[in-house]
């Protein structure tokens, strides 16, 4: 009898376990969700209700949208009354008052400039709105003589390509954002402009300095939301700031604790992923060519100025993730690493990114090959592309 | 004990007829519990959904309920219900921008249609909502999205 009882005990023990283990015997898997509209985008801020309460989840949502919209305050490009504005529009060499917010992101953006080489840099703003991708909402910068008339409909649409005397100017003007010098006295912050100016032939104006701290402040916010998950406890759930970046926790809803990341595929159908990755307890950023973006004569032009040629970029890198790290950096970086082109980036990776996951996607020709220092950590979800490198001692050794 | 009970022991089997019923009751329940867990969790159908512009919910539709509340009178209009599905149109401020909405009362779904947001339209090709964890379909030029009632986070982010 006792050793049916033990028998049937083990079996027990075991079945159950092994459920357990199957089912990932996780705390509660349901999550608070909730969107935020900020910067012209959607964030999303999710937490686990093992974690929070309702009430508590509620207050943090209502901190983060707060603290999102004090950032659009002080940074926006097209806001009057941002600090960042202010300096735009200041002339070149004044002293500009700004807040600390500003001042942070400003001041990481100039190191990120510096370790780039220059390939991430935020004083494109003329060249980004010489090719349509600024928003023109402000009236103050609507008649500028270089803009011209979108064409066509819909997906045909584009922008008539810049005079090329413009893009020249605005590159050799965006290479003094190095000279941008900034200084804090008495708990106030000052950005000094850099006194450089370019003028064109044709054209009266004489223009100065102007910044875009689009392409690092959400990466920025989102290192500071998940400061702000860790404050409240939070273990288990995530901050995603539009595609650009996110700060993520650990899933509830398996045993590894781990998000699939899904990289969506530049040139598929809307949404669907070329690569996914397992991944948690990770800032990450990714970067594309995908959501805005034009074609004239069958060349594709997007968003992602190349601080080189003072167009947007060409160089056969449609998407870019870095996967650790701090997302404000990560943010930064997917944008130089896509000016960069393929041999300079992937001498960035290996010396500066051993750390990170970093994953890039190049299309040329129609086809797609992919470039990774993290091959065996993904997985490819489109049977068209290929990792294109082999990766020895951590480092990328291309094909 | 007694050499004789001792002996009986060692000769009885491990299991009997009872036992293994017993084990394949246990089984059974621990399939039915996978199958809970790990397929069935997140793959609930719509319960229903929300429209959000600026990030203010603007209109909310729950399926359970047949209910509909239309939260900005100036930005929604709502058409009316033939073969189990209805019409909903969102406007920006000032009636410059739309997105048309179908929603399908029967398979619980509702899709954007059609927008003159962008040049892309990349809120007409997502794909529609159909369960609680499927991905909002997001507007940016338009500040508007459609999300589910009742968010579950299924574990992926695209």
């Amino acid at each position: 009898m006792k050793k049916r009882i033990a028998a049937c005990t083990a079996a027990l023990i075991s079945t159950v376990t092994a459920c357990c283990a199957l089912t990932g015997c996780n705390k509660n898997a349901e999550s608070y969700g909730k969107q935020i509209y900020s910067m012209g985008a959607y964030a999303t801020l999710t937490a686990a209700k093992s974690d929070i309460s309702k009430e508590d989840f509620d207050n943090l949502h209502e901190r983060v949208r707060s603290f999102l919209t004090a950032t659009d305050n002080s940074i926006s490009s097209v806001m009057s009354t941002s600090y960042i504005y202010k300096f735009n529009m200041a002339d070149a060499g004044a002293t500009v008052e700004i807040d600390e917010t500003s001042y942070e992101i400003l001041s990481l953006a100039k190191q990120i400039y510096v370790q780039t080489d220059g390939y991430f840099n935020p004083a494109v703003w003329y060249n980004e709105d010489l090719y349509g991708f600024l928003n023109h909402s402000a009236a103050e910068l609507d008649g500028m003589p270089y803009m011209r008339e979108w064409v066509g409909e819909n997906a045909d649409r584009y922008l008539p390509l810049p005079e090329q005397k413009y893009v020249t100017a605005f590159r050799e003007l965006s290479g003094c954002f190095g000279e941008l010098e900034l200084s804090q006295d008495n708990g106030k912050y000052y950005a000094v402009k850099p006194v450089k100016t370019v003028t064109v032939e044709g054209d009266d104006n004489v223009y100065s300095l102007r910044v875009d701290l689009g392409g690092i402040g959400k990466g920025w916010c989102a290192d500071k939301v998940n400061r702000m998950l860790t404050e409240e406890g939070i273990e288990y759930g995530y901050f995603s700031f539009s595609e650009s970046s996110m700060s993520l926790k650990k899933y509830n809803g398996n045993r590894s604790g781990n998000y699939t990341l899904m990289l969506r595929d530049p040139r598929g159908v809307f949404g669907s992923p070329f690569a996914s990755v397992s991944v948690s307890g990770e800032n990450l950023s990714t970067s594309g060519d995908h959501r805005q973006y034009y074609y004239v004569e069958g060349v594709r032009y997007s968003h992602i100025i190349d601080p080189v040629t003072g167009s947007p970029v060409q160089t056969g890198i449609a998407s870019v993730t870095v996967i650790g790290g701090s997302a404000a950096q990560s943010d930064a970086l997917t944008t130089a690493l896509s000016a960069m082109g393929r041999e300079k980036a992937v001498e960035y990776i290996n010396k500066n990114l051993a750390d990170c996951k970093v994953i890039m996607l190049i299309i040329e020709n129609g086809n797609g090959k992919i470039i990774t220092n993290c091959p065996n950590k993904i997985k490819i979800e489109n049977s068209a592309y290929k990792i294109a490198n082999t990766v020895e001692g951590g480092k990328i050794v291309l094909e | 004990m007694s050499l004789k009970k001792i002996e009986q022991i060692k000769q009885s089997k491990w299991f009997s007829i009872w036992d293994l019923i017993a084990f394949g009751a246990v089984i059974i329940t621990s399939v039915v519990l996978i199958i809970a867990f790990t397929v069935g969790r997140d793959k609930s159908a719509l319960d229903g959904f929300y429209l959000s512009y600026r990030g203010e919910q603007v209109f909310t539709y729950d399926f359970q309920e047949g209910k509909a509340e239309i939260i900005l009178q100036d930005n929604i209009e709502v058409g009316e219900v033939e073969n189990g599905r209805f019409t909903v149109r969102f406007y920006t401020d000032g009636k410059k921008g739309y997105n048309d909405l179908l929603v399908d009362t029967e398979k619980r779904t509702v899709e954007v249609t059609a927008s003159n947001c962008s040049t892309h339209k990349d809120c007409v090709y997502t794909p529609k909502l159909q369960n609680n964890s499927s991905t909002p379909i997001i507007c940016t030029p338009h500040a508007f999205s459609v999300c589910p009632l009742k968010f579950t986070d299924d574990g992926v982010i695209r």
